[in-house]
């Protein structure tokens, strides 16, 4: 595996390069400025995720009602040109205002900047893009400082550090997997993990009667 | 005796009530931080300052009146009354203007549809109702009693839509017949029609022994009979120039959008205000067969082309009555004329085939790999226009029926998926004009 520098990306996001090949980050509205020396700069979007707090009772993973969580958050949307304020410990997910495609030689991270980072911001804690992934990226979007954070849809708030496979994947992320072309922040879907809850106690059961 | 002093007190309070309620809207605040509903603010405040006017010079003069003045002052009051109440259905307007529950992408695609088919950048506000339709300046009634002149800059424009299709984007091109109803009233283009019609000595005679066999028929006098006739004929004219604004600026997805919403009415029925649904779709078709679209939609939907072909449009419309057989008639008369009219008013702004011809093949290379199709490899943003029809045409793909063309605004994914598109593609062609 190995980090992929400038020229490299701009190669694999070329559009002579056959799709099923090609990375894709859409809208790239100022490549010179978005494509660094070995990342490239995403955007947060306009659409945004907040929990509803007196509509929910907590979130177990062994509940696999898959539209609980959903039911306890608020989707909104911040108009461009307008802020949305992040409050000290405050919590919500956010969007990178890109579409990512990543083809199945082809994974990345997504991580914060730094200008955003020294003022407490943290954009993601998953930070791994899968090859084969397409969507736009969710952003776990946390305020770890002091004071409330002002956050304007289109900005550039994260970054996407993409690194070459030792060789193509053979099963890339596809249809079977939780977060299928999402067009903004998507809520969790822990529950579809219950099954395993379940497996854990059956295991449970029968290692008590050994 | 009445207390003439309390009754108007009573209800010059209640005037200023009902303003306050109206200045003071909390949304009314929001709006000034964005660009949408502000030209609708401005109409309302220009109103309120002609209703502040009209009821300072009652509350001036009543004191010193006579009774019998005095008793014009509290009918005047209790019109003004009536005034400030009747600009209460602004609220909602504002507050969607504040806060709109379409998606981004929608109302961007709302907004560029209103600069192509009105022209000069009007403040389009859509609200949450039960039915499409629209209305512009909407208390210019009002004007000519509280002695207001007519207000000049951006149309404040209110673009209704039923409640449950706010997330329905496939039907998005209805709005352009929505706007059309504002262009065609600023620029008098149903008259233009009519007009050069009315020298055509055959189309006079026929409207003239409808107007007379009316008369007869419905037992009133010929100016009455003439009159219902050239209303109606206004109205009719007015739909199709709406329809050949949205379709000429929008091509065949005002089609499928127009299809999918109104033919679940009787489309044979001849209305008031409105020309049977079947002779508007066969007037449709001819503009998409004129502007060579047909090539493109038969490759893609044949089976619900020949659907609307031979059993919508070609369904003859039974008119029984004298007015409305000329009215048929004449829907045929102008039709070209109706064409002609909407070419010029739109100039370079109608959606070429040729434009489609070179976009769906990169959006289709885009979302054949699951991708949002918003930039093209140049780098400039994909047409909207052929996002939305791109859109119709991956819906009815393998659902080539007139069941599908129903059905498919409840496809809810693909419709986010494309209005996010929309959305992406207005905000790159933005940043590109603004860098």
């Amino acid at each position: 595996m190995s980090l992929l520098r400038k020229e490299d990306l701009q190669a694999a996001m070329d559009p002579a390069t056959p799709m099923s090949e090609r990375l894709v980050v859409t809208p790239m509205l100022d490549p010179d400025v978005q494509i660094g020396p070995a990342t490239i700069d995403l955007r947060l979007s306009s659409d945004f995720l907040l929990t509803r707090r007196a509509e929910g009772s907590g979130i177990d993973p062994a509940n696999d009602d898959r539209r609980a969580v959903e039911r306890t958050q608020e989707r909104f949307t911040v108009p461009l040109g307008e802020a949305f304020w992040l409050h000290p410990r405050q919590f919500a997910l956010g969007a990178t205002l890109e579409f990512i495609r990543m083809p199945p030689h082809l994974g990345a991270y997504v991580v914060g900047r730094s200008s955003w980072g020294r003022i407490g911001l943290i954009v993601a804690t998953a930070i791994m893009v899968q090859p084969g992934y397409h969507g736009a990226l969710t952003l776990e979007l946390v305020n770890e400082g002091e004071t409330p954070i002002a956050l304007y849809p289109g900005l550039r708030v994260a970054q996407l550090a993409v690194h070459r496979l030792t060789d193509k994947t053979g099963s890339p992320y596809e249809a079977k997997a939780k977060y299928v072309s999402p067009i903004g922040p998507e809520a969790t879907k822990l529950a579809w993990d219950a099954q395993e809850v379940n497996k854990m106690k059956q295991l449970r059961r029968a290692l008590s009667q050994l | 005796m009445a207390d003439l002093d309390s009754e108007f007190a009573f209800l010059a309070a209640s005037v200023r009530r009902s303003v306050d309620l109206l200045r003071g809207y909390p949304a009314k605040d929001e709006i000034s931080i964005s660009e949408r509903g502000s030209a609708l603010v401005a109409h309302i405040e220009y109103v309120l300052t002609g209703l502040d006017a009209k009821l300072a010079e009652a509350e001036a003069s009543f004191p010193a009146a006579a009774r019998v003045e005095r008793q014009e002052y509290i009918k005047r009051a209790r019109l003004l009354n009536g005034f400030a109440r009747f600009m209460h259905k602004s609220l909602p307007w504002m507050a969607e203007a504040a806060r709109s529950p379409l998606a981004l992408g929608a109302l961007y695609f709302i907004d560029e549809l209103a600069v192509r088919i009105c022209g000069a950048k009007p403040d389009a506000v859509p609200n949450s109702a039960n039915e499409y339709s629209t209305e512009w300046w909407p208390f210019q009634r009002l004007f000519a009693t509280l002695g207001l002149p007519d207000q000049a800059g951006p149309i404040p424009i209110i673009l209704n839509f039923p409640i449950p299709e706010a997330q329905s984007h496939l039907l998005l091109p209805l709005y352009g017949h929505e706007l059309g109803h504002t262009t065609v009233w600023s620029n008098h283009l149903a008259q233009a029609v009519i007009d050069v019609h009315g020298k055509d000595l055959t189309f006079s005679r026929e409207f003239n022994a409808a107007r007379d066999a009316s008369a007869t028929q419905l037992g009133i006098t010929q100016r009455e009979a003439g009159l219902n006739i050239a209303w109606r004929l206004s109205r009719w004219v007015t739909e199709l120039l709406c329809d050949q604004l949205a379709v000429q600026a929008l091509g065949p997805s005002f089609l499928y959008a127009f299809c999918s919403f109104l033919l679940s009415d009787a489309w044979d029925e001849h209305g008031e205000r409105h020309p049977p649904t079947a002779i508007r779709v066969s007037h449709l078709l001819s503009y998409l067969d004129d502007s060579k679209w047909t090539d493109t939609i038969e490759t893609r939907t044949p089976v619900l082309l020949k659907w609307l072909r031979d059993d919508v449009a070609a369904t003859a419309p039974k008119a029984t009555d004298e007015a409305t057989k000329f009215l048929s008639y004449a829907m045929g008369q102008v039709e070209t004329t109706v064409k002609g009219e909407v070419e010029t008013q739109l100039g370079d702004g109608t959606f070429d085939p040729a434009d489609f011809t070179d976009a769906i093949t990169v959006i289709e290379d885009l979302t054949d790999f699951d991708t949002l199709p918003v930039q093209l490899p140049s780098g400039d943003a994909i047409d909207r226009r052929a996002i939305m029809l791109a859109a119709w045409f991956s819906v009815l793909a393998g659902a080539d029926n007139a069941a599908s063309l129903a059905s498919a605004p409840s496809d809810e994914e693909s419709q986010a998926f494309f209005a996010k598109a929309i959305e992406m593609s207005a905000l790159l062609a933005e940043w590109k004009a603004v860098s």
